[in-house]
Parts: C-alpha cells; sequence; structure tokens
C-alpha cells in the first residue's frame, strides 16, 4: 500500500540541512564589532536628531512659515474699482447687521428704559417707540435695529449689555462718486454680486482670489466724467430734455474715458429693473450710450462718405444732383435748408444735404453698403471691454436691404444704433483708419500698440477728419469750435421713431460727435440730447448745431484743459502780441 | 571595558532623550505661542485694514465731485474758485516773478 504522501523528497531535505553552531560561541569577536557598528550609529542617529531639533528650537522662521500658510481668512472679496488716477470709485466695507430678539430680552426681565435711550443715541435714525412696543410685547421673535451699522456702532451698542441683542458680520459695497459713475460701475445686489456696469462686466477680475484686494484700475478719469455729466445735465436743463447721453473716448487705445446716460441713478441705492419694456427705456438704470438703439440722423453721412472714397465711386469733387426732393420707396427725401443745386461730395458733408447723401448711396449700392456697415462694426454688438454683454444693445438693421433702405441709411436713418456704436466706428475711421475697440480697463501705456486692423485707408481717414474740421470751422458745427483745439464735428438731426411706426416730427433726436485736434487725433467726445426744445424765444427749430454742438463745445472747453491740453492758438495769440511789443519796442 | 561604553551610551541616550523631550516641549509651546500670537496680530492687521478702507472710503466721500461742487458753490464768496479753462495755460515767460504781484499790490 502506498501512503499517502512519499516522505523521501523531506528526508532528502532534512539531510541537506546543517544546523549552525551559536553565533557567540564560533565569532566572540564579531559580536563585538557588531555591538559598536550599533552604538554608533545609534549615537549618529541621536546627534542628527538633536543637531535638528536644536536648529527647529533656534531657528525662528520655520515655525513661523508652517503658521502663515495655514492663513487667517480673507474677509473681504471684492476688490475696489479706482478712476484712471486712482481716485476711489467702489470700495467693501465691513458693516454690522443688528438686531433683537424681544422673547430673550423679555425672559431675561426686559430691557430698561436707560438701555434703550442709550441705544436711540447709538442709532440715530431707531423707531425707539416702535423698538419699545416689540420689546414689551415680545410677539415676534427677531426685530431689526439697524440693517447697516458702523463697526463702532455696533461695538458701542454691543458695550450696553442688552440682552438679546445680536449682530452679524455682512460686507457692503459703496460708491463714494455717487451718481457721478452710475452707469459704470452699475451695482450689486444684497448678496454683493454684480448685477450691471462693471461689477458685473469684470466680476471675475473684481473677484479674482490671486487678486489680493488690489484696485482695479478703470480707463475712467473721474475729473472727466464730472464735467461731462454737468455739461449735460445744464443741456438737459436748457433743452428741456427728457434724456442725454454722452462719451469720451481714447481714439488712439479705446479707453473710455468718461460715460454719461442722464436721467441716471445713486449707485448706492440702485433702483428695482422696471417691469415692462417701455418703461425700461424710461429708467434711470438704462444706459443710453450702450443700451440705446436710436437713430441718429446725418453723423452717418461721415461713413456714407468713407465708403464712397474707399470703394473708389466717388471722390471730394463728384458733382451730385441736389437741386430737388426725390422720392425712395414711398418717402419723399429733402434737405433742411437746402441749396437746390448740384454740389460736391464736400459740400454734401458740409451742408449735410440728405438728397445729395441718397445719390452717394446709390453710386455705392445696398450689397456694399450693408458689407462696409459689418466692417464699420455697426452691425452686431460693439465689444465693450469690461461691460455685460446684456448692457450692450444690437444694431437695429433695415431687414431688407434694398434701394429704399439704403438711400435712408446713408444719412442715419431706418438704422438704429447705440451712441457706442457710431463712436466706435467713427473712432476706429480717425485712428487712421484701424480698428478701434473700446474698453472701460486702464490701458497700459507702456503695452506694445497692437496691429492695424484697418477698416479704410490712411488717405481716407485723413479726409473725414478734413471734413469733421471743415464742418466745425464754417458750417453747422460752429458752436462746437473751440479755439486752438482744431476741432472737428458733424452734427446728426433725427426724427424719433414713433412707437406705433413712423416719425413724430415734433420731436427730435440731436447728436454731435466732436474730434480733437484733427491732425492728430487723440479724443473723440459723443453727445446726443432726446428731444430737446430751443425755449430761448427764437423760432429755430431744435437742430443739433444749437443745441448738441454748443454742449459738446462747452464740455470740451472743460474737458480738454483737464487733459492737460493746451490750446494752439493760445500760443499764436501770445506770439503775435510778443512780436507787436517787439516792433514797439 | 565594554560593559562601561555600553552604559556611556545607555546614559548618553537616555540623557540625549530627556533633553530632546524638553527641547521639543519647548519648541511645541513656543510654536503655540506664537501662533496665537501671530492670530492676534493677524486679527488687528485685518482690524486696521478695515479702518483704513473705512478712512480712504470717508476720504473719498469727501472729495467726490457732487460734494465738492456744493463746497465751492456755498463758500464762493471766500473760495473763489473756478473751471478751468483754456484760457488759463501760460508760459513760464509770462508769468511774473516770484512777489512781483504783492508788491503792486502794496502800491
Amino acid at each position: 500500500m502506498k501512503p499517502l504522501f512519499d516522505p523521501a523528497p523531506f528526508a532528502q531535505h532534512a539531510e541537506d540541512i546543517e544546523f549552525e553552531p551559536l553565533a557567540r560561541a564560533r565569532k566572540p569577536h564579531s559580536h563585538r564589532l557588531r555591538m559598536r557598528l550599533a552604538a554608533g550609529a545609534f549615537l549618529i542617529a541621536f546627534a542628527a536628531l538633536g543637531w535638528r531639533m536644536s536648529a527647529i528650537a533656534l531657528d525662528h522662521d520655520g515655525p513661523k512659515e508652517a503658521v502663515r500658510s495655514a492663513g487667517v481668512e480673507q474677509t473681504t472679496h471684492r476688490a475696489p474699482l479706482v478712476d484712471r488716477n486712482g481716485r476711489l470709485l467702489a470700495s467693501t466695507l465691513q458693516t454690522w447687521e443688528v438686531y433683537v430678539h424681544p422673547r430673550e430680552s423679555l425672559g431675561a426681565g426686559g430691557v430698561s428704559p436707560d438701555s434703550l435711550d442709550a441705544l436711540g443715541k447709538v442709532f440715530p435714525r431707531l423707531d425707539l417707540i416702535e423698538l419699545r412696543r416689540h420689546l414689551s410685547e415680545g410677539k415676534r421673535k427677531f426685530v431689526w435695529v439697524a440693517r447697516k451699522a458702523s463697526p463702532d456702532q455696533w461695538r458701542r451698542a454691543r458695550d450696553l449689555g442688552i440682552i438679546g441683542l445680536y449682530a452679524s458680520q455682512r460686507e457692503d459695497r459703496v460708491y463714494p462718486a455717487g451718481r457721478f459713475v452710475s452707469h459704470i460701475v452699475g451695482g450689486v445686489d444684497v448678496d454683493n454680486i454684480g448685477v450691471a456696469g462693471v461689477e458685473s462686466g469684470l466680476s471675475d477680475l473684481i473677484t479674482a482670489p490671486d487678486r489680493k484686494m488690489e484696485p482695479v484700475r478703470l480707463s475712467v478719469d473721474l475729473r472727466v466724467q464730472t464735467a461731462l455729466r454737468n455739461t449735460l445735465s445744464a443741456a438737459k436743463s436748457e433743452f428741456a430734455a427728457p434724456g442725454a447721453a454722452g462719451l469720451v473716448m481714447n481714439v488712439r487705445t479705446g479707453e473710455m474715458l468718461a460715460m454719461v446716460s442722464l436721467p441716471d441713478f445713486d449707485p448706492n441705492e440702485r433702483p428695482a429693473a422696471p417691469a415692462t419694456f417701455l418703461q425700461q427705456a424710461r429708467s434711470p438704470i438704462f444706459n443710453k450710450v450702450t443700451q440705446g438703439a436710436f437713430e441718429l440722423g446725418s453723423i452717418f453721412k461721415l461713413l456714407t462718405t468713407a465708403m464712397a472714397l474707399e470703394s473708389g465711386v466717388a471722390n471730394l469733387e463728384t458733382p451730385l444732383n441736389a437741386t430737388a426732393p426725390i422720392r425712395r420707396g414711398g418717402f419723399t427725401i429733402s434737405d433742411y435748408l437746402g441749396k437746390g443745386r448740384w454740389m460736391s461730395l464736400r459740400e454734401m458733408v458740409k451742408y449735410s444735404s440728405n438728397i445729395a447723401a441718397v445719390r452717394v448711396a446709390e453710386l455705392i449700392g445696398p450689397d456694399r453698403q450693408q458689407a462696409f456697415f459689418e466692417k464699420f462694426g455697426i452691425s452686431g454688438k460693439v465689444p465693450l471691454r469690461g461691460f455685460p454683454n446684456g448692457e450692450l444693445s444690437r444694431a437695429q438693421l433695415p431687414q431688407q436691404w434694398g434701394t429704399a433702405e439704403s438711400a435712408t441709411v446713408s444719412y442715419g436713418h431706418g438704422i438704429s444704433v447705440s451712441p457706442l456704436h457710431l463712436a466706435t466706428a467713427l473712432a476706429s475711421l480717425a485712428n487712421d483708419g484701424c480698428r478701434v475697440t473700446p474698453t472701460l480697463l486702464k490701458v497700459d501705456e507702456n503695452a506694445p500698440s497692437a496691429l492695424c486692423d484697418r477698416i479704410v485707408s490712411s488717405e481716407t481717414s485723413a479726409t473725414i477728419r478734413g471734413l469733421m474740421r471743415l464742418v466745425a470751422n464754417e458750417s453747422s458745427g460752429r458752436n462746437a469750435n473751440i479755439p486752438g483745439y482744431e476741432i472737428g464735428g458733424k452734427t446728426g438731426t433725427a426724427y424719433q421713431v414713433k412707437p406705433t411706426g413712423g416719425y413724430n416730427t415734433d420731436k427730435r433726436f440731436n447728436s454731435f460727435a466732436a474730434l480733437w485736434p484733427t491732425s492728430d487725433p487723440q479724443y473723440l467726445m459723443f453727445i446726443s440730447l432726446d428731444d430737446p426744445k430751443l425755449l430761448d424765444g427764437s423760432r429755430r427749430l431744435p437742430l443739433a448745431g444749437h443745441t448738441a454742438a454748443p454742449t459738446a463745445g462747452s464740455a470740451l472747453e472743460r474737458i480738454a484743459p483737464l487733459l492737460g491740453m493746451v490750446p494752439t492758438d493760445r500760443f499764436r495769440k501770445a506770439d503775435k502780441a510778443d512780436e507787436k511789443n517787439e516792433g514797439e519796442g | 571595558m565594554i560593559g562601561s561604553f555600553l552604559r556611556l551610551i545607555t546614559v548618553l541616550a537616555a540623557f540625549a532623550v530627556v533633553l530632546s523631550a524638553a527641547m521639543l516641549y519647548r519648541v511645541k509651546t513656543e510654536t503655540r505661542e506664537m501662533k496665537a500670537e501671530i492670530r492676534a496680530m493677524e486679527r488687528e492687521a485685518d482690524k486696521v485694514r478695515q479702518r483704513i478702507d473705512a478712512l480712504e472710503t470717508e476720504w473719498a466721500y469727501l472729495n467726490s465731485p457732487g460734494y465738492l461742487i456744493d463746497l465751492v458753490r456755498t463758500h464762493a464768496d471766500v473760495l473763489n474758485l473756478k473751471e478751468r479753462v483754456p484760457d488759463n495755460f501760460a508760459r513760464l515767460v509770462e508769468i511774473p516773478p516770484r512777489g512781483a504781484l504783492e508788491v503792486g499790490g502794496q502800491q
């Protein structure tokens, strides 16, 4: 019988195993050596440990750094906003919401009249009678004492020792410049989230954790903004206009130095959004500069001229038939104070002839005109950097771009755009024909200038600037011609569109675009007045040349010196005086 | 000889253990104290920062265009401040030498 397993292999192994005698018995020297080695190793290890520990104990930087990295949480989360010169436009403050639990107070024996009076002294606006009633009744669990208390106020209130009085800390966004920057900053909601303006458009930048509360520098110049707002506000009263809008832009960098829409609001107490669309346009929170869509009238003739020059269908001397009103698409197109004769393209701009503009549009053709509008950035939205997309209007173009539409569009009717659209297109025309992208963020002066995204040639740019100078010097823009600043301009008077369709011939929308200095353009100003009236007793019609142009002139007179621009003829006059004196001497 | 050597090492090691424990305790306490100190300092810094923010905001309020315009209007008789106009620019040679105006005023 075979066993369950074969022991043979095990036996074989057993024979191989040789029992080693005890090491001690065999090699006493080796033992001593090992002990010494082990002791030495331990000694070295202990020495290293001790050295390291003493290093930690003596070196103060080590532990300190470790604690710092643990960090203390930051209490404010929205970085301040400053203007281009560093003036504060928005900041975040710590405030306290103070409230009382009447039942808790009652349970502890109520609040003494003295403490209540003292509380009234801390919060002057507190209704003490109401609070006393709540405290004695104890019906409500919770009553507000103050929604916005300063840290000092809360400290004083807490020191009164009123039982049941509590406070919770919150952040509050404040705008020291108030309504002077209303539409630019926009505002935040109760949760400190930007809802409009740059507070919404630059939200990522303002709340970026790596910003460490470093202020966000806007392109806005508070002085220019103030001057423009005050001038517009005065013009709004002078011409009894329900609304006004204006902007100042650097045509080289696209920086917006000022942007005003009247009526405005105090961003510290931002009004609620209007319910209906019709109310929206009348609401103070509506930004006419970016959200509006208006027919801006004859300023478009500059664009029409640029198109004609670029496409080569006409030059400044091309004769155009403006002898009599013409009918296009069921409309009669006529001129205000028309010359009733043939005129050149130059005169078309100078005298702002609608009929001649239509003749130019017919030379250009609807397709080419439409393509030019797209090129000039008047087809979609203007990519204003720093502003939320929801506050930028889309240009309302003719639905079908036929010859009739092409005719009216040539002098700025049948096309609704925001003042920002037209200002940006004009800035690009002025900027040597290179596209300008408007921004509300300050542009680094040392940054290399971007490559030219050309929309018209250098020559066309120079010609347009020359025509603007002509209008400001000799024609409808004379009222804006401040001596010494080489101002160029163009007026735009348009009938307002009725909500029911068609035009309201009693209501106008007057605009003026000013560029200066025209030989080396630096700034562009755009001003619009909604339904202005001439209340000076004259029977003149409220045309842009009588309303928007003088408004632009007085704004310019204040803004140009603020920007450090010295009038050229100021010194020319002085030089002449010097020569005279020398002659007399 | 080996025994005494071993004993020495043992004594040294024990001493080192006690020493290092004492040192470690000291470092730990120091660290804890320092941590508390830093936290207090950071709280203090935060408070100061908040105060600076509040003061800066107040300063901005006091310098806000609306407030300044009101002040200029209210105290026009004393301040007599005017807006800057293009004619305000002058060349250095046109500015009268220092003191010339006062002398002229006295005469």
